[in-house]
């Protein structure tokens, strides 16, 4: 509905249940582009389904084998759908080392920040979360275990910049627009 | 958390490194 108001000249009420409703600010872009954030297959069966880009969580797409895997899927469906596929988005956070001491020392930071930040964040008690949250159980249950030695470039980019760049350009082969970065864990 | 400094030098690094492997808004719109 925001889409298709968004996308009005003027007000729409005759397909839904409001009376009068309109968007006060027309947006400079039309359409504007929307993305889904993905952590399931739901979720990218929405994205599909309304014609939304997508943005991936790259530790939530190693469930389906990785960004490439979720890609085709994400183009399967929307075929499936008569859409067009949008664009792809996903983030990671950065771990630049040169030395083995930087490097131990930025494995530890993340899974502190994982301990801290992301964790306490998602619904991990089965017995609290519904049953279309038992991703989020099983990724809370692999964030608690995982080990510094075992972070890999499916949750971090780590290492020089030439590292950093081999796994960018795997995001970009597997048909990625656009990745984002946090450097401040 | 990591420190500050630290942070900015990597934001940085990351630009000077790894940004001008790739096509984007940055090549034509360089940080100030």
């Amino acid at each position: 509905m925001i889409q298709k108001l968004w996308a009005a000249d003027g007000r729409i009420s005759h397909h839904y249940p409001f009376d009068d409703v309109r968007s006060m600010r027309k947006t400079i872009q039309n359409p504007v582009p929307v993305y889904i954030a993905s952590f399931s297959k739901p979720s990218l069966e929405v994205a599909a389904r309304l014609g939304c880009g997508l943005i991936v969580a790259p530790l939530a797409a190693a469930r389906y084998g990785g960004l490439k895997q979720v890609a085709d899927l994400y183009d399967e469906t929307c075929a499936k759908h008569g859409r067009k596929p949008g664009r792809l988005m996903c983030s990671y956070f950065i771990l630049f080392y040169d030395k083995k001491a930087e490097e131990d020392a930025a494995r530890a930071r993340q899974i502190r920040c994982y301990g801290d930040c992301a964790i306490p964040a998602l619904p991990s008690d089965p017995k609290n979360a519904p049953p279309s949250y038992t991703y989020f159980v099983e990724m809370a249950e692999r964030l608690q275990k995982v080990e510094p030695a075992r972070l890999s470039e499916n949750s971090v980019r780590l290492g020089g910049s030439h590292g950093i760049i081999d796994t960018l350009q795997k995001a970009e082969a597997a048909g990625f627009a656009k990745v984002t970065h946090s450097t401040s864990a | 958390m990591k420190p500050h400094p630290q942070v900015k030098e990597e934001m940085d690094r990351f630009m000077r490194e790894v940004a001008t492997s790739f096509d984007g808004k940055h090549r034509v719109r360089p940080a100030a």
